[in-house]
Parts: structure tokens; sequence; C-alpha cells
């Protein structure tokens, strides 16, 4: 419906309805203070003040009719705050003419009007800022559970692609497209709403994303008034973009999977990865849970050289290294970590020479995911004290003289990637073996050589 | 003066002697009670969750949002800006289009810092071929590179927003092209503290003859405390002056010397609780513990003779190969950021030694080895894994042959150019072999994939383990960050 003229006195809702509300609190306040001896004086005033309330109150509800006609807005949210502001708007009346009347009925009209000034209030509010906008963080996460954060789905070869959009659609345009709000007439939360398009007319061409409104508009750029969501609303990523555009391409198809539409592995790996809120997953570190560890202890390490820092804010597996311990404290940082065993995951010794028992204290540190040994003096019979490790991903025995008979003791670790054997008495001879054991991992024997070229010795004449 | 005037001014007079004290607390009655306010409640300090003395030590080592894929960065920043047109990005087209005359639609609107009127078009002055598996383009120019073809990632559609060397290097270090904002090594540093308490966190090396354009703003640690700003070592004979005691001074009385000026900063800090006390106070503990990891970690003289040769030192002279074995040793006892500047990259054409042929070929000469060295003795000791490794200038240069104000010079050479030029990186979590974004067929613009300095920065940031959106420092009022209100981590070029 466009009524010209009239949709335009609709848009004065907003700004006309602080008038009722400043006037009804003062009213209110006003109407319980005359009734004290002190204040009575205030009761002439008063009179004026609840009429100019319940005409302003008039004022705003007849706008606020006239906004909700021009669509857009069809909810439940719109039907309580238009009944409640209708209610309200009739109290106000009523307060004003028994005033002077009854006392009784006058000071419950009061109530009942403060009452249902802050719920219209409140509804409108929600109606303008979106539901839930007055409740702080802490507090949303137990009040608005559903609906708020509807968490990105993991595309794999069996969703179907409209799946992904319609995630796509929860996330970023259902709280103005969706059974809520409906700005533009346009729905998306469904595919029969969705190809009916809105008051444009269709907003999905099939196989054309080119000639769609809906990806037309979304590849505008921000600062276009026309570009979807606006500019101020959360933003669609580029994976999302591209997922939306290559659905649309694909025939816009309800009921196909991502195999049948023949969708990229690069396009879905850029999907998962985008949108998978997990910022770089790292492989180095193992999933379970395990204990906070004290300060105390952290602090005792830290005299004896050890630093330890947890890998991430928030975690509680550590990054352990033997930065400055002097050779006489070795035993004894091993000591203390033997009690946070399961929290450390990393643990460098650079440079520190290894004797037996730190070994039998290393073995027990199976959470271990990234160990580096370089220059720790270890050999073969040393190593083998490392068989109880499994989860090892990274090991650096760099300038160790430990032989292939040595490495072989890590073969319990079937997630080894990296194995750094620079400086060890491991032959070239010997990797294929390696390799055979360690099928998913790198070994670098290093001894890299660079020849000495032309480059190097020729100078350029200019 | 007129009367008039003399009476104004005596009434300004009287009427400010007459203001005391009882004026000001009656006056300002409530603006005092604001401020007392917003001190109880939680106020404006939205700032960061990143206490950054929270353990009385600015350079603690410190955990990043999320688990870093690398531990340190070593940054190479070839000054002056090498031509991506003669080293990466291949542009046969070019080649044909050699001697005649820019079309007008490149010029268009635009402005150059040398070039004026109609610029003739300058095709390759290197030879190229694809490299390793990976088919990399890489020049004759730099022929140990090609072994490392492989390991490495190249971000080929790069646009700036400076077409001056200071600003342009201010704005890829510090995310603005104005001075003072902190630098990368600084934020780095500042989020991450430093594992080796007995160096400095964020170590500048710079080789060529020449600080870059933009002074020592590039390495500054801005509205950060000064304790984050890059310490600069020398770059011939010793890295760090004076790290002996005079004679007669032993070790304890150096100890006790410096407790006790450190007994009256802290002192003083107590007092005026400024953090600049604070930074006076690390740098004097330091500046002792130095004096014991120092001369072991910076004398690249005491590595073995092979791998001397390997990066091409020259022991004793200032160079840039000197710089980047120092730079990996450093690293490898726990510097976080290595910052090295290398000058003289910036081939106008104006002279010998500055034209696109054989002025950047000896550039190169100059780099080659060492980089490449670089990659291949961090990968052999397993350190790339765990550290950054990036290489590139400021801006790139032009397609065009600078005819500086209108006339020829006499060398061939290239302006500078901002909407296209390359760097690469290298490291952990990076991809190997590997080229992101697309420039077009002259390499004049990004034509697919294109990225912006601030990304870069969100990059290197999101390796070590931060969101570069959350790094943030409270100044002026308001959370700033390095990326400023940009950047995009480029999960692209990410393994």
């Amino acid at each position: 419906m466009d009524y010209g003229i009239v949709s335009f006195i609709g848009k004065f809702h907003p700004l006309l309805v602080h008038l009722p509300i400043g006037m009804l609190i003062i009213a209110i306040l006003f109407g319980f203070m005359s009734l004290k001896e002190n204040y009575s004086y205030l009761k002439g005033a008063n009179h004026i003040v609840l009429f100019l309330a319940a005409v302003s109150a008039t004022l705003s509800a007849f706008t606020g009719w006239i906004l909700s006609q021009s669509g857009g807005y069809a909810n439940e949210l719109i039907d309580w705050h238009q009944w409640m502001g209708i209610g309200l708007v009739l109290i106000s009346w009523v307060a004003f003419f028994v005033h002077s009347r009854s006392e009784k009925v006058f000071k419950s009209a009061l109530i009942v009007s403060g009452l249902l000034l802050v719920i219209t209030g409140h509804l409108g509010g929600s109606i303008t800022h979106g539901d839930g906008f007055l409740t702080p963080p802490p507090l949303s996460e137990w009040f608005v559970k559903e609906g708020a954060a509807v968490p990105p789905i993991v595309l794999t070869k069996e969703t179907l692609g409209y799946e992904a959009i319609a995630n796509i659609v929860d996330r970023k345009c259902k709280s103005c497209h969706g059974p809520g709000s409906q700005k533009g007439k346009l729905r998306l939360d469904s595919p029969e709403e969705m190809l009916k398009g809105g008051k444009h007319g269709e907003v999905i061409v099939a196989s054309l994303p080119e000639e769609s409104h809906l990806i037309e508009n979304i590849l505008l750029p921000i600062d276009n008034d026309d570009h979807m969501p606006p500019k101020e609303k959360s933003q669609l990523s580029k994976a999302e973009v591209a997922i939306l555009v290559q659905w649309v391409a694909t025939g816009a198809s309800f009921d196909k999977t991502v195999e049948e539409l023949a969708w990229s592995d690069s396009l879905i790996m850029a999907y998962n990865a985008a949108t998978s809120n997990k910022p770089a997953t790292y492989a180095y570190i193992p999933q379970d849970k395990v204990q906070h560890v004290e300060a105390a202890l952290v602090t005792r390490l830290d005299t004896l050289g050890v630093s330890i820092v947890p890998v991430s804010d928030g975690s509680n597996y550590l990054n352990v290294k033997f930065l400055h311990v002097p050779e006489h404290y070795m035993t004894e940082a091993f000591q203390l970590l033997t009690s946070i065993n399961k929290q450390c995951v990393w643990l460098d010794l650079t440079g520190k020479a290894l004797e037996p028992e730190h070994l039998e204290y290393l073995g027990k540190m199976q959470n271990l995911t990234k160990l580096s040994l370089k220059d720790c003096g270890l050999n073969d019979s040393l190593m083998s004290k490392l068989q109880p490790l499994s989860r090892l991903e990274y090991v650096n025995l760099v300038n160790n003289p430990v032989t292939a008979d040595g490495i072989k003791t890590l073969q319990g670790n079937a997630g080894l990637q990296q194995l750094f054997l620079f400086q060890t008495e491991v032959q070239p001879t010997d990797t294929a073996a390696l390799r055979g054991i360690f099928e998913n991992a790198s070994i670098d024997l290093g001894g890299y050589e660079m020849p000495l070229i032309e480059a190097d010795t020729s100078k350029i004449i200019y | 003066m007129t009367n008039y005037e003399k009476l104004i001014h005596e009434a300004n007079i009287e009427q400010a002697r007459l203001k005391t004290r009882r004026h000001f607390l009656k006056d300002c009655g409530m603006g005092m009670g604001a401020m007392a306010l917003s001190s109880v409640l939680w106020g404006c300090d939205t700032g960061s969750n990143l206490n950054s003395f929270a353990s009385g030590n600015p350079m603690a080592p410190k955990a990043p949002h999320f688990p870093g894929r690398v531990k340190s960065v070593i940054y190479l920043h070839m000054a002056g800006a090498p031509s991506q047109l003669e080293l990466f990005d291949y542009k046969p087209e070019l080649q044909k289009l050699n001697g005649q005359d820019c079309p007008a639609s490149f010029l268009d609107g635009k402005r150059f810092a040398f070039i004026r009127g109609v610029p003739k078009m300058l095709g390759p002055q290197a030879n190229f071929k694809q490299r390793g598996q990976s088919g990399a383009w890489i020049s004759d120019f730099l022929p140990h590179m090609h072994s490392i073809a492989d390991d490495i990632t190249f971000v080929k559609a790069l646009e700036t927003d400076q077409f001056n060397h200071a600003p342009a290097q201010l704005l890829m270090h510090t995310g603005g092209a104005r001075l003072g904002r902190p630098s990368m090594g600084s934020w780095v540093t500042y989020g991450l503290g430093t594992e080796n308490q007995n160096l400095p966190g964020f170590v500048v090396l710079t080789s060529g003859g020449s600080t870059p354009d933009a002074g020592k703003s590039v390495w500054g640690s801005g509205f950060l405390p000064s304790v984050y700003q890059g310490i600069q070592c020398r770059s011939v004979g010793d890295p760090v002056l004076f790290i002996n005691n005079p004679d007669n001074v032993t070790r304890d009385l150096r100890k006790a010397s410096i407790d006790a000026i450190n007994k009256v900063n802290q002192e003083t800090h107590e007092e005026f609780n400024d953090p600049e006390t604070l930074t006076r106070i690390s740098q004097y503990e330091l500046a002792f513990r130095m004096q014991m990891s120092a001369p072991e970690v910076m004398n690249i003289d005491s590595e073995p003779q092979y791998i001397k040769d390997m990066y091409g030192v020259t022991p004793g002279k200032a160079s840039f190969a000197n710089n980047v074995l120092l730079a990996r040793k450093l690293v490898e006892n726990g510097v976080r950021f290595v910052q090295l500047y290398d000058w003289g990259w910036d081939t106008h054409g104006t002279g010998p030694d500055a034209s696109v042929g054989a002025g950047l070929q000896g550039k190169c000469r100059q780099v080659d080895r060492a980089t490449t060295a670089l990659i291949l003795d961090l990968k052999q000791r397993g350190l790339l894994d765990e550290t950054l490794v990036v290489w590139g200038g400021e801006f790139g240069r032009t397609p065009m042959l600078e005819n500086r104000e209108g006339k020829a010079n006499p060398y061939l050479g290239r302006d500078h150019h901002v909407e296209a030029f390359t760097i690469w990186m290298a490291g952990g979590g990076i991809k190997k072999g590997f080229s992101f974004g697309e420039t077009d067929e002259i390499g004049y613009a990004a034509v697919k994939d294109k990225a912006l300095t601030y990304d870069i920065q969100a990059t290197i940031l999101h390796q070590l383990g931060f969101d570069h959106e959350k790094l943030t420092y409270q100044f002026q009022g308001r959370p700033f960050r390095l990326t400023d209100v940009h950047g995009h981590v480029l999960t692209e070029i990410l393994s």
C-alpha cells in the first residue's frame, strides 16, 4: 500500500511517541504528588498535562497505525505494540476524565497507564532495534537462547546446497527478511517465500546470478544505498557471497546435494574455513580438557629459568621452554613439571644436555605434540626413553648423535608431521626406511648446499 | 590602545585575579563529580584485555588470542621498492609494447612521483623462467632464489595508496601513512612479549648504506609504551656498543649500581605511575642481562665456516648477508620480531646503479644468496615452521619508463607505482609454492585477488595468533589497532 502523503505522516510516529512518554511520566508523578497536601497546587497544571498527554498519545497511535500499514512490519510484536498502544490512549483519556471526579479510579488509571507505557515503549524499541536489544551481553546468553546465534553449518558432499543458503539467510538476512520484519515485502526464510520475491518482483533467476536482484544487491559496493545487508548490519563474508552466487548459478535448486550441484572442492573448503569460527585450526593442540595450572607453580618454574605461557588466551595447555635453566636446576625443573604433565603440549629443550633421568620425566609428558630437542646430546639409548610418547606431531632432533634406529623409537606417533634430522647420524640412505614408518611426515635431513654461481663471484660492470 | 580597550583589559585582569580556588571548586563541582564517577564506574576503559604491565615486566611472554602458527617474524624490507616487473611479475605482453607511448587511459587522473606527460612503456629488463615444481616465475636476477621457489607464497596483486617512500614505508609498517603510530614489531612485542628476557624482543638491522626514508619511525613504538620500540643494532663492528664493563668495574658492582638506579626509578614510578618509568627500569635491566647473552648471540663470527659461506657473509663489514645471518641467530634465541631494511632499491634510472637493468641486478646480488640461505637454513633447523619470513618493498614500479619531469633519464628506470607490487612470504602455516593474486597483462593494476598492505599486516598478526581486530591499545579515547579500520587475513595463502 502506498498512500503517498499519508505514509509520509506515518514516518512521524518515532518522533511523536516521545511526547506522550514524557508527558505521561510527568502526569503520573504530578498526579501522585498532588494527592499530598503540600503539592495540591499541582492539580490544576496536571489537568492540562493529562489532556496534552492524551492528545499526543492519540496522535502517536494514529501515526503508528499508518506506519504499520506501510509494510515490512507484520508480526506478533507489532500486534502487541498496537493493542497496548491503543490501550494506553484509552487509559490516558480515562485518567483525564476522572481526574477531578474520583481519586480512587484516577490512581488506578495512573498505575495502569504507567505499566502500559513501559510495555508499549519496550515493544516499540524491540521493533526498531531488534528483539532483545535491551539485554546486555551476559544476560542475553541466558535469555535469548534460541534464534539469537545460529551457528554456521559445515558443508560436506552430502549437504543440500540449499541448506547452506538457508543457514546464511538465518544468520545474515532473516532479521529483516523473515517472519519478523519483511523489509521490501521480501521474505527469504523458506523456498516458497524466496521464489515469491518482494515488492520489486522476483529476486532469483535460476542459473542467472547476474540477473538475480538478490545477488545484484549483495554485490553492490557497500556504500551504495541498495547494498545488502545494509552497511550497519553484519556483512556477508567473501565465502558466503561465493556460495550464494554459485547456488544461483547452479540452478537455485532446493533439493540437490553439493555433490549433485558439482560445487568445487576449493569453494567448499574456503566456505568451511571462513565460516568456522575457529581461526587457524592449529594441528599441535589436543582436544581434551585439562586443569588450569596454578600461578604459584608457574612462578616457581620461572625462577628456575623455565618460560611457561599458555598456548593461547584462556587455554590451559602450555608452551614450555627451558630457556635459561642452568644445568644444576634441570632435574628440579623436570620434577616440578610432573604435576602438570598433561598440560605441557609444546616443549623446547634446545641446548640443554639431557641426562637419562630427564628423559624418564620426558617420557611421561604424554600430551606433547611439539618437541624441540636441538643440541641436547641425545643418542639412541636416550631416544628409547621417548617411546611412551604417542601424540608428537613436530620433533626437532637437529644436532644430536642419533641414528635411524633411535628415530624408529618414535614410530608410535602416527600423527607425526615434521621430523628434523639435520646434523644427526641419520644417513640419506636411511630416509626411505624412515619414510616407510612415518608416512605422513616430512623428514628433513638438512645439509642444503648452495652452489657458488657466477653471480656470487663476478662483479656487475655498470 | 584606546581608553575603552584599556578598561576591558583591566576588567579582565581583575576578574582573573578574583577567580579563587573556591570559584574553581564551585564552578567545576559538576565536572569533578563526573570525573570521580567515571573512575568508580567502568568508565571509558573498554580497551584491550592485554594488561601490558600485568606482571610488572612489560616484556614477559604472553599468550596470543589463539595458538599461533609461528613464534617469530623476520621481515626483510627492500627499502626503495624493488621492481616486481623485473623479479616476479612476468609480463611478456609488456615486452611487445616496449618503446610505445603509454595509452592515455593509464594516465588519466593518475599521479606519479616523477613521471610527467606521456611516458613510453618499458618491457621487462630481466629474463624469466618458471622455477621449481610450482612453476613460479622468478627472473634470472635472483638465481639462487630459484631453489626456494617451492617454499614460498607470492602475493602479486598488492596495492598501497602512497607513492612516496616515507609515507609508503610507514603505511606498510605502522598501518598509517603519517607519523606517530606503532610499528608492526612494537604491536607484536606488546601483544606477545618476548621469550628470551636477555635479548630485546624487537631488533632492527639496516644495510645498504642508509636508513629507510621514513627514518626510525618505521620501528618506533608510537603511542605504545616505548619499551616496545625496535632496538636498532649497529651493522658494522659490535652490534651493541659498550657491552663490556669498564676496567675495574666488576659485574657485581654493575649490578649494585643498576639496582640502586632502578630503586630510585621504582619509587618515582610509584609516585607518578608513568609507564615510561617502567620502560626505563626494564631497559636498564635488559642492558645488564644483555651483557651476558648478547656477545655470544650477536657474534656471527662464531658460526661455522660452511654457514658463513652459505649466507655469503663478510664479517667486519656492513652487509645484508651479515644481518640475515644475525637475524637467524636472534630468532633461534627467542627474539620475537627481527626487522631488516636494505636500502638502495629505488631504480629510477637516474644513475648506473639505479637502473632497472644492471643496477637492480647488482642490488639483487647483494640479497639473493643470503635470502635463499636464510630460508634453507631455517628449514633445516626446523625453524621455518615457527618463523614467518616476509620479503618485499613499500610499493611497486611502473610498467612505464620513467621520464623524470618529462625528460628522458640517462638509464632505464621505473617510477614509483602504487597499484601493483609483489611481496613474498614463507614459513609456518603459509602455503608452499603458491602465487596469490594477478595483475593485468602489463602489470599495471590488480585484476584478481587484490590485497592491501593492511591485509599483509592482518595475516602476519594472524600467523602469530592474533585477531588483528582485537589487538588494540587505548589511546586518545579510543582503541587503536595496527590495521586501523581495514585488513582481511589472506586465508587463501594459509596452508
